[in-house]
């Protein structure tokens, strides 16, 4: 555990040491601002809690370009940086893509708890409940260790940084279109469709304010496979 | 410390290396050499642990290849010094030290070993972005020894480096020789020459050759001397050096044999001294050797081409 722990740090160290680390942060950021004055806000009345939650949902969106932009150090290569100190380090597969999630989930999760002033606006200026506010912002941690688990398995498959950013895009915004197609779909369909999108499904209770415990098992259960997948590849490219 | 045993890694259809058997004892340098294609790099990536052979075995101080067990006792340093360039010089070397599992204190001692074995004091506090390639390589080889392996596996170590830095790494080399097996592999055959004492070399995935330097190039037991004097004066001289036979002179260039038995070290201090006390200038002394691994590679190089036109 204390490897997986000095994997971590090291890796949300990289960020916060970076010039990239920090231009991205300001300029998710400044997009989350932006969003929520124009378009949480915009120019209709609405209920504060219909402002915070549609604040939310643009802020998954956010949430999971970052990840995207995240993705681009995960990939683990004997040929990029030091991915030959880490294949060759007596450390397990297991711990290695642990070590490298857990870093760029501090890195994720910094970020998103660096825009809860935006929500406290809201509460200052309307009638939102802490427990709203608190119940969305779990649901953003979780989205976000979710997609990035899924980008830990993308960076095991495609190997390199271009390729595993692309591949995350990729399969995140198809989750995120499937999701919004169930959305207008006949209502048939939906329950269907949005089985196939779950990622973005399971974050719309979070968001309206309501924990449910099936939605964190969930999450739970896409991170762990997420990592295991990546784990799995990681250690079959050293028998291949 | 090294044991392979028909050790062969297949890539689908293709087998990069086939049947390795080979031992390398304790202390050894073994020089790694081989045409491009020869299996090299996957022979290097199978003893750092980073792929598994597909068949056979191969052992690193008793340790199965690839297996964590195996990894705790090999330090590696690829073609392409590992690093984080955001990382500054001690950071990274402790960082390389922890995730060899060595505790927080255990770990800032390893470093400071490290850096000074490597020569990397001055450089300590530096990012390793700014650093110059050799620099890099020093770093590069601090991370895989920081541990104390007890087998150290380096690709082309000096490679890119100009002639002082590749004198400090020779040096660093010989300092880091006794209990540790080192590996190196380099396309440069005087490196080879000058620092293996066993040789590895590698045709097509096969060994073509193994075993100890000088059984391997065959080694002449003869100096080739230039003096400044008779041929008479010289062989006068020499007749007191237990060992050495003059076998030929022609203008102040003369062989002297070796006789077996005697050390060949030994034997060119005693005919400097001789020569010295005799009057006799002494130009130039030395040992016909590169030329002999040149010829083993021109060979390799030979045989390799009737096999590629039957291919083709």
């Amino acid at each position: 555990m204390k490897v997986v722990l000095h994997l971590a740090a090291r890796d949300l160290g990289s960020w916060l040491r970076t010039p990239t680390g920090w231009w991205l942060a300001a300029l998710v950021l400044a997009l989350q601002a932006l969003q929520l004055h124009a378009v949480a806000i915009g120019t209709e009345r609405r209920p504060s809690a219909a402002v915070l939650e549609l604040f939310l949902l643009n802020a998954a969106v956010l949430t999971e370009v970052l990840v995207a932009f995240v993705a681009l150090r995960l990939p683990i290569d004997e040929r990029h940086d030091a991915g030959a100190l880490l294949l060759t380090a007596p450390v397990s597969e297991g711990a290695l893509v642990l070590g490298r999630f857990l870093g760029a989930f501090g890195y994720v999760a910094l970020v998103t708890l660096l825009s809860l002033h935006l929500p406290a606006l809201i509460l200052v200026h309307g009638k939102i409940s802490f427990g709203h506010v608190a119940t969305g912002y779990l649901g953003l941690l979780l989205l976000g260790a979710a997609s990035l688990a899924i980008a830990s398995a993308a960076a095991a498959i495609a190997r390199r940084p271009f390729g595993t950013a692309l591949l995350t895009a990729a399969i995140l915004g198809l989750l995120e279109l499937t999701h919004r197609v169930a959305g207008i779909a006949e209502l048939e369909a939906r329950p269907w469709m949005r089985a196939i999108a779950p990622v973005f499904g399971r974050f719309t209770s979070f968001r309206q304010g309501l924990f449910q415990l099936s939605d964190l098992v969930f999450f739970g259960c896409v991170i762990y496979f997420g990592l295991l997948v990546a784990t799995r590849e990681l250690a079959g490219r050293r028998q291949a | 410390m090294i044991v392979a045993e028909n050790v062969s890694k297949w890539f689908g259809a293709h087998a990069a290396v086939r049947e390795l058997t080979f031992e390398a004892p304790k202390g050894a340098l073994i020089g790694l050499l081989g045409l491009n294609g020869a299996g090299k790099t996957t022979t290097l990536r199978m003893l750092a642990g980073l792929t598994a052979p597909t068949s056979g075995r191969l052992t690193l101080a008793g340790h199965e290849a690839a297996s964590i067990a195996a990894r705790a006792v090999v330090g590696y340093l690829p073609d392409r010094a590992p690093l984080w360039p955001d990382m500054r010089v001690r950071g990274f070397v402790t960082h390389a030290a922890k995730l060899r599992g060595l505790a927080k204190e255990a770990a800032t001692k390893a470093m400071e070993r490290a850096l000074e074995t490597c020569g990397l004091r001055e450089v300590a506090d530096e990012p390793l972005a700014t650093l110059s390639h050799g620099y890099r390589q020093r770093v590069g080889l601090a991370q895989a020894l920081v541990h104390d392996p007890a087998v150290l596996v380096l690709d082309e170590p000096i490679q890119g480096l100009d002639p002082e830095q590749i004198g400090e790494m020779r040096a660093t080399l010989e300092r880091l020789r006794g209990e540790r097996t080192i590996v190196l592999s380099t396309h440069i055959l005087g490196e080879v020459a000058r620092s293996c004492d066993h040789l590895l070399v590698l045709h097509e995935g096969r060994v073509a050759v193994s075993g100890a330097k000088d059984e391997v190039l065959g080694e002449e037991r003869v100096l080739e001397l230039e003096v400044r004097g008779e041929e008479r004066a010289l062989r006068e001289a020499l007749a007191g050096v237990p060992g050495a036979s003059v076998s030929s002179f022609d203008a102040g260039r003369a062989r002297v044999e070796v006789l077996d038995g005697a050390s060949i070290d030994d034997v060119a201090e005693q005919i400097a001294a001789a020569l010295v006390g005799a009057g006799l200038g002494l130009r130039s002394m030395a040992r016909p050797r590169t030329g002999d691994l040149e010829a083993l590679f021109a060979r390799l190089k030979r045989d390799a081409e009737p096999s590629k036109e039957a291919a083709s």
